[in-house]
Parts: C-alpha cells; sequence; structure tokens
C-alpha cells in the first residue's frame, strides 16, 4: 500500500523528464529550419510535451496529499488511491500513443482526446474527496495550507471541466465564445495547479501552522485568479468589461507581487556556495516566483501586451512559472521525503539546480530577444521577414533545452535513488510535517 | 476559525460558477460570430489537422507559423490554398479533399471578418474590430 501514494510522486517526476526531452525534440522543430524527421515532427511534439507538463504537475500535487494522507495514517484511502493510480497511468499512456499518432483533440493545452478526460476528473474528485474528508487534521496543521490546497484543487477540476464546455452546442460553434471560455478554462486550470502545489508544499516546507491571512488579501486573491485570463484577449472581439476588469485584476496582482518581493528581501540572501542544498532550492523558487508574477503583471498592462502578445515572451513566462515555481517544489518535497543526502550527492543536487537557474535565465534573454523581434517586426515588416531575423536567436532554444532538460533528468534520477531509503513506513509525527529548516528535520528523519 | 476557512474556499467556488456562467452567457453574441454548418465543419478540419499548434487566431496558440486572423482577406485564396495543399517553408503539406478544403477556407474567412489581428497601431491596445456593430 505505501509504494502507491509514493507512486504518485514517482510518476510526477517522470513525467516532467518526459516533458523535457519532448519539449527539447519541439524546441529542435522551432529552430532547426529543415527539419523533416515526420515521427518527430513540431506537430506531434508539441502537444505531446504541454500534455507531459501539465499532467506531471497535476499528478504532483495528488502526490503531495497522497503523502501526507499517508503519513496521517489514512489507510481506507489506499484502495481509492490504488484506482486512481491505475486510472490515470491508464489515461497517460493512452493519450500520449494517441497524440503521437495523430489523434489529438486540437485545442490549446487540452490536447488529449476529450472522450479520456473522465479519468483526470475522477482522480481530482477522489482527490478532493479525501483531503475534504479529513480536513481537520489538515486545517489544524496549517490554515493557509489547507486553503491554497484546497480551493488550488477545486479550481483545477473547475478548469477542466470548463475546458471541455466547447463540446456543448451553442459554445464550440460560437468562435468568440469558445475562445473566452477556453481561456478562461485554462487559466482556472493552471492557477488551481500552482496553488494547490504551494498549498500542498508549505506542509512539507513550514515549521508553524500558518494562520490565514486578512480577509481583503483573500478578495485580491480571488479577484485575480477569476479575472486575469482576459488579458489574453484584449486583441479578441471578447465583451470590453471583461477586458476592463482583466486590466483591473492584473494590476490587483501588484500586491501579490510587493508582499513576495519584500519577504524576499527580508530574507537577506547571501547566494554562496555553502548554502545547503534545500536552501538553494528554496530561495530559486522564491527568485523564479518573484519572476513570474512580476512578468505577469508587466504583460498585462495593455500597453506592453500589444507588443508582447502571441510571441515567445508568453512561453518563457509559462517555462519560469512550471519549471522554476512547481518543478522545484515538487521535486523538493521528493527529495524531503526520502533518506539521508550525502555530501557527494548534495553536489550533485545543488550543481544541478543551479544549471536549472542558469539555463533558465539563458531562455528569458533568448526567448525574450525573439519576442521583441516578432513584437515589434509584425508592425513594421511581414511574417517572413521577422522570422528570418528571429532565426540566430532561436538556435540557442534547443541548446538551453536541452542542458535544462539534463538537469530535469538529473535531478529526477536523483529522486529515483533515495526512494530506496523511504521513511514512509515510520509512525507518522505532524510536527515532522510542518519543519522549515529542512537539513534539521532530515537529521531527525534519519 | 475552520468556519472562517471554509466559507473563502465555498464563497471563491460559488463566486467562480457565477463568473463561468456569465462569460458563457455574455461573450460572443453577435451573430456574426455564430458558425454555419459548413464553418463548424472547417473548424473541425482545422482542430484534426491540429492547426493551432503552429498557428494562432487572435494572437492565441502556436508561435512558429503566422497568425490565421486575416489570413482570408491577407492573400489570394489560391496562395492559401497552395500553402495547405503543398506545405510551404516549414509547414508540412495537408492532404485534405476538396470539401474539406472548401469548409476550411469558409471558417478562416469567418475567423477574418470577426476583427484585424494583429494590429498595427498602439492606439487601438483593445484590438480593433472589423465590424463595430459585432461588439
Amino acid at each position: 500500500m505505501k509504494s502507491t501514494h509514493f507512486k504518485w510522486l514517482k510518476l510526477s517526476v517522470l513525467l516532467f523528464m518526459v516533458a523535457g526531452i519532448t519539449g527539447m525534440v519541439a524546441s529542435l522543430g522551432v529552430s532547426v529550419a529543415n527539419w523533416n524527421i515526420e515521427s518527430l515532427s513540431f506537430t506531434r511534439f508539441r502537444p505531446l510535451h504541454t500534455f507531459f507538463a501539465l499532467m506531471a504537475e497535476m499528478t504532483g500535487v495528488i502526490g503531495i496529499v497522497a503523502i501526507l494522507l499517508q503519513k496521517c495514517s489514512f489507510r481506507r484511502s489506499g484502495y481509492l488511491n490504488i484506482w486512481m493510480f491505475t486510472g490515470m497511468t491508464f489515461f497517460i499512456v493512452l493519450s500520449s500513443i494517441l497524440i503521437f499518432a495523430g489523434n489529438f483533440s486540437g485545442r490549446e493545452y487540452f490536447s488529449w482526446d476529450p472522450r479520456l478526460s473522465f479519468l483526470p476528473a475522477g482522480a481530482l474528485i477522489s482527490t478532493i474527496f479525501l483531503l475534504f474528508k479529513h480536513y481537520a487534521v489538515f486545517y489544524r496543521l496549517s490554515p493557509e495550507g489547507f486553503w491554497l490546497l484546497g480551493l488550488g484543487l477545486l479550481f483545477t477540476l473547475g478548469g477542466l471541466l470548463e475546458s471541455h464546455f466547447w463540446l456543448i452546442p451553442g459554445i464550440g460553434n460560437n468562435i468568440v465564445k469558445d475562445l473566452t471560455v477556453q481561456w478562461h478554462g485554462i487559466d482556472t486550470f493552471v492557477a488551481g495547479l500552482n496553488a494547490s502545489i504551494y498549498g500542498g508544499s508549505i506542509y512539507f516546507l513550514q515549521s508553524t501552522p500558518k494562520p490565514l491571512r486578512k480577509k481583503w488579501l483573500y478578495v485580491i486573491a480571488v479577484f485575480s485568479l477569476l479575472f486575469t485570463f482576459g488579458h489574453h484577449h484584449y486583441m479578441s472581439p471578447q465583451p470590453h468589461y471583461l477586458k476592463i476588469l482583466a486590466f483591473l485584476a492584473s494590476m490587483v496582482a501588484m500586491v501579490s507581487f510587493i508582499r513576495h518581493l519584500r519577504a524576499f528581501l527580508k530574507l537577506k540572501v547571501k547566494v554562496n556556495r555553502k548554502m545547503d542544498w534545500s536552501t538553494l532550492m528554496l530561495r530559486s523558487v522564491e527568485v523564479w516566483t518573484i519572476v513570474s508574477v512580476a512578468s505577469g503583471v508587466l504583460f498585462a498592462i495593455p500597453q506592453i501586451n500589444f507588443y508582447i502578445h502571441g510571441t515567445y515572451f508568453v512561453v518563457i513566462h509559462a517555462m519560469g512559472s512550471m519549471i522554476g515555481v512547481n518543478l522545484l517544489l515538487i521535486f523538493l518535497v521528493g527529495f524531503f521525503i526520502h533518506g539521508k543526502i550525502s555530501p557527494a550527492r548534495e553536489r550533485r543536487i545543488k550543481f544541478s539546480v543551479w544549471t536549472v537557474n542558469v539555463a533558465l535565465t539563458g531562455l528569458w534573454f533568448v526567448l525574450g530577444i525573439a519576442g521583441f523581434i516578432k513584437g515589434l517586426g509584425r508592425l513594421h515588416s511581414n511574417y517572413w521577414v521577422f522570422t528570418q531575423e528571429m532565426k540566430p536567436v532561436l538556435y540557442f532554444f534547443p541548446v538551453l533545452g536541452g542542458i535544462l532538460t539534463t538537469a530535469i533528468i538529473h535531478l529526477g534520477a536523483e529522486i529515483f535513488i533515495f526512494q530506496r531509503r523511504s521513511i514512509v513506513n515510520e509512525k507518522p509525527k505532524e510536527a515532522m510535517l510542518l519543519t522549515s529548516d529542512i537539513p534539521a528535520k532530515m537529521k531527525e528523519l534519519t | 476559525m475552520f468556519k472562517t476557512s471554509s466559507k473563502r474556499i465555498v464563497f471563491p467556488v460559488l463566486i467562480y460558477s457565477l463568473v463561468s456562467f456569465a462569460i458563457i452567457l455574455t461573450s460572443g453574441n453577435s451573430k456574426s460570430f455564430t458558425l454555419s454548418t459548413v464553418e463548424e465543419t472547417g473548424l473541425q478540419v482545422y482542430q484534426k489537422k491540429n492547426c493551432m499548434t503552429c498557428h494562432s487566431m487572435y494572437g492565441l496558440g502556436g508561435h512558429i507559423g503566422p497568425d490565421l486572423t486575416n489570413v482570408a482577406s491577407r492573400n489570394d485564396e489560391q496562395y492559401v490554398k497552395n500553402t495547405i495543399l503543398f506545405g510551404r517553408g516549414k509547414m508540412p503539406s495537408f492532404d485534405l479533399g476538396e470539401e474539406e478544403l472548401r469548409q476550411l477556407l469558409d471558417f478562416l474567412r469567418r475567423i477574418d471578418e470577426s476583427t484585424i489581428y494583429p494590429v498595427k497601431s498602439s492606439n487601438d491596445i483593445f484590438g480593433e474590430l472589423k465590424n463595430e456593430g459585432s461588439r
């Protein structure tokens, strides 16, 4: 029974590794002019890449809940967990085969056959059911973590369902209604995942139960979460009121940015070689969170959005958030629940975390320059001209993607190696779940 | 304390449901945005061939190929047909029948009628409609 709970996290780590590889192949399709290998074409690998990335995050958050449940000895959830895991694995394997074979939904991000969507929806519903069934324990451990995890999972489920509304007659055959609903679904799904991964990781990373914050902060968070999607549509013929609401919601997100920045500056971080692996990972998460929120707010300013909308800026913004924040948090939990880390292994982990940071920074420059060229080029020239101008810059895309993928594969492999020293069978110690001093916690656990 | 937390979960979920409902009710209400049966089949061809992996509409979608919002009015029809059937640059050729091709082109024409993208003037930061009445 115990292994099923960890299998979710292992599946998530594996999917992140595969997402890296498929992303790298897709980036070759972007950069190499004569990329004519049909079986490795961009049209196959881009949907595969986004599919694996989304599934990695979804299984990661389910894995975090499963481990928390197991640690609290809710053994009865084990059977449901096995069914969920089997269903999701079947869904992921079958969908990847179908996508590779050319059977797409043809939709952005939700590229799998929609007839299979009942499986991820079922896994989410079961996870939400188990989480709320044991709310008392989760809430006592961390009110803030429970709110983020619970609401995040509900919004993820909502976003998933909403992304299938196009199948309803009257929505799918209306181009503007369909796009508006579709992007609201995508935004809610991703925002829900971000919130739940962050909320779930709180249980592993904090020393004291975090109380609920002030009411106005929740109002701002929910308002932003519900309406920022509209900034994707500044240029589409959606209702004008949604554009105004989107602009307000995105500017309100500035509060979140300032709070993150203030919290980070208060830490007075000094980056040095002696920094232990867990602190390095946590600080990296904090930096990429600030970068993601700041770029999100900036890109939502209509005068800036005018230039960056539909360019590679959007790609790197998503990569920064998915890899720099979500992947590192899930991997951190993965390392955290497994055994002792030797100094040699710690050096290797630190090297790979630094590599992830450097590669992501490099990608910000490369895709940022490509974004500028496209953003300005489409105003003054045509597609063929600015595509030629972007070419030299985009050669760096697969190179940096390869470096990033290698580092992700290494970090993932280290988690698989640690699995041998699993401590999951130990008697549940609630206090252990809330320890911020990771090295001290590792010492205690081993 | 838990009561406060549960309220903070229940209310956002209720508001979320209301917002989703409002979006469905209020967006794309102009008849010009509703596809005819032929155009809808064209949309299905667009999805079946996974065009949005490389192309975008209103800037939403893939980044490799050109945006297709106004491809119908900015190019000669024969040019668009040839590009689909025989490929161009990185775009592969697509084996579409006469009927499918016509449906796809009808769909692209309908998209073209909805708006102008990319907008060339930074005065139009909230986009530019081809037909103001359709807002």
